[in-house]
């Protein structure tokens, strides 16, 4: 990998924002491209920080400085990806169900997707089904991503599914759940595409979804 | 064999006569006042006034028909932790609104809502300065743990059971940070700016210590047990580095229980959710006698294994019956065979107490509290 990818994929990989800032400036100004700057540093280093969380390497604390890191990254990066548009991974609308104010897991979750690429619309946390509807027709989104910590909360996630159907939206998008108290089995019982049990296997199956 | 008595033999890993029963002398081992209602409607017992125990986690103080019903052996001496006395709920836009003791915005959706969940938080930046700057909360006045104190005096002589406080006023010492300036926000400073965070958890345990020896100077020497809770696990496991937890948390829970001992006799309850099963010995080296809730529902937390192998020096707790899956969803008759698997595992050779794991959820079948508590008590006899 070119010494300046590198630095960047370190710093990300080692949540040092500051590294990764300097470091993708200093790319730009030598003439890399924006979309290899994105795809071979910063995408490649959320998924190794992705792999250390499921090898048990890495924990909550470590994602979420890896992912404050990309961040500054993309920033750095975004007034020059506007005029050479990357492919995106899909778009996903995610949110916490309706009664339901916990929002880490869902935020992870939405890290992580970034990370590897995928547009977010985060709807935020207590959302509405027919607000996931109209955020899935305003965005064209591809995924949604629902999130209950209660098991109280968690048969609003069918409340959505149905609104979907209703909305006739049912076949344009998948639908990932995940959350404390879920299961596999509930997830299919309420008839979603998939369940996933952290932020980093979301990707896998998120990827897996839009196929 | 009376409450106090068949409590202390448990907690000194005897057998007593039959396992203990706890429901509501914690704010981990209650009932949430949607279940409480339809309970008491359920077993046809009045409802007079609810008095709030726990606003955050919409705990009412469990009454004394529902305590003698179940035959639970505790009773609580404590005020609530999270909220000052004299708290004013708000109503802003579709939520209703509260800012507790150390200065956080806490939400309920008013429609569907069950609990406050924090949404705003005093510390913004991880700096010295705004450590320098923040108003620290105080411990509860003297006049309310001398009531404390008259209340315990009094079920301590004219009662048989044993008695169940604490003087925690907000999370855990790993807990109580993220509600202070956001739990991301705390993670990751917690590894990329340690000396913050070091000085903000140091300032807290020095706040508990205040809080616990104003309250154990009162209290102490009527309590047999004493509670503390903070969550440092995930349902997979650790939650931060296990060396990042015995470098910067594990001292100050031990300052703080080390601190404790020196006021009171009673035994220390460790409330700690999710897969804790390899943070067992850390707490047995911190000092804790007590483990809860026991989620037998998260990775690892085999109730055999976990008798097995810290058995002689834990008393566990909970576990009594899975709250996420059996107690929600399943029929009374999977209700009374977990509780009856559980109690096999758990409370041979004493160092069992019966609890749910944590507290009862909203929309629970009453048929099911009903078929676990009497099959707690029936089949829990040694």
């Amino acid at each position: 990998m070119n010494p300046t990818l590198q630095e960047i994929f370190d710093g990300i990989v080692e949540g040092n924002a500051n590294q990764v800032q300097r470091k993708t400036q200093e790319a730009l100004e030598a003439g890399l491209q924006p979309e290899i700057i994105l795809k071979e540093a910063m995408i490649a280093a959320m998924t190794e920080v992705g792999r250390r969380f499921q090898a048990g390497e890495y924990y909550v604390p470590e994602m979420l400085i890896a992912a404050r890191a990309m961040k500054v990254g993309t920033q750095v990066l975004k007034p020059h990806l506007q005029n050479a548009p990357v492919e995106s991974a899909g778009k996903v609308v995610l949110g916490t169900v309706k009664g339901d104010l916990h929002d880490i897991g869902k935020n992870l979750v939405g890290m992580m997707l970034e990370g590897a690429g995928f547009q977010i619309v985060d709807l935020g946390t207590d959302v509405a089904p027919e607000k996931f509807v109209d955020a899935v027709r305003a965005s064209g989104a591809n995924l949604i991503g629902m999130s209950a910590l209660l098991t109280t909360t968690m048969p609003n996630m069918k409340s959505v599914i149905e609104a979907l159907d209703q909305a006739g939206l049912r076949g344009k998008v998948k639908v990932m759940v995940g959350g404390a108290p879920l299961t596999d089995e509930f997830a299919r019982h309420i008839g979603a595409d998939g369940y996933s049990p952290d932020a980093s296997r979301a990707v896998a199956l998120a990827k897996s979804l839009v196929a | 064999m009376n409450s106090r008595e068949r409590v202390m033999r448990a907690l000194n890993h005897q057998e007593p006569d039959r396992v203990p029963i706890d429901l509501g002398a914690t704010i981990v081992t209650s009932i949430v006042t949607k279940s409480y209602v339809d309970l008491k409607n359920h077993l046809g017992m009045p409802i007079e006034e609810i008095k709030m125990l726990d606003y955050v986690q919409q705990l009412p103080y469990v009454d004394e028909a529902l305590l003698e019903r179940f035959g639970v052996d505790f009773r609580l001496v404590q005020l609530p932790a999270a909220t000052a006395p004299g708290l004013n709920i708000f109503e802003e836009g579709d939520y209703y609104a509260f800012i507790d003791r150390w200065g956080a915005k806490l939400h309920m959706p008013k429609q569907g809502g069950l609990y406050f969940d924090w949404v705003d938080f005093p510390i913004k930046e991880p700096t010295m300065e705004a450590l320098d700057n923040y108003p620290w909360p105080r411990p509860d006045p003297p006049e309310l743990n001398a009531q404390l104190a008259e209340q315990a005096k009094k079920l301590y002589e004219n009662t048989d059971y044993a008695l169940v406080g604490s003087a925690v006023i907000g999370g855990g010492i790993f807990e109580q940070p993220a509600r202070v300036m956001g739990m991301e926000n705390f993670l990751m400073a917690l590894v990329a700016e340690p000396t913050f965070a070091d000085r903000l958890m140091e300032k807290i345990t020095d706040i508990y210590i205040e809080s616990c020896n104003n309250y154990l100077d009162q209290v102490g020497r009527y309590i047999q047990v004493f509670t503390y809770w903070d969550d440092v696990n995930t349902q997979d496991g650790w939650m931060v580095r296990p060396d990042l937890y015995r470098k910067m948390v594990k001292p100050k829970q031990k300052r703080l229980v080390e601190a404790i001992k020196k006021k009171t006799d009673a035994k220390i309850f460790f409330h700690g959710c999710g897969a804790v099963f390899d943070l067992v010995p850390d707490l047995i080296e911190v000092g804790f006698d007590i483990l809860n809730p026991v989620q037998v529902s998260a990775r690892g937390m085999d109730t055999q294994k976990l008798k097995q192998e810290y058995g002689k020096d834990m008393t566990f707790w909970g576990g009594g019956v899975d709250t996420q899956r059996v107690l929600p969803f399943g029929t009374p008759q999977q209700v009374v065979d977990e509780v009856k698997r559980r109690i096999d595992d758990l409370a041979p050779g004493g160092g069992f107490v019966f609890a749910a794991v944590h507290n009862i959820q909203a929309f629970v079948p009453p048929q099911n509290i009903v078929a676990a508590f009497d099959t707690a008590l029936e089949y829990g006899v040694y």
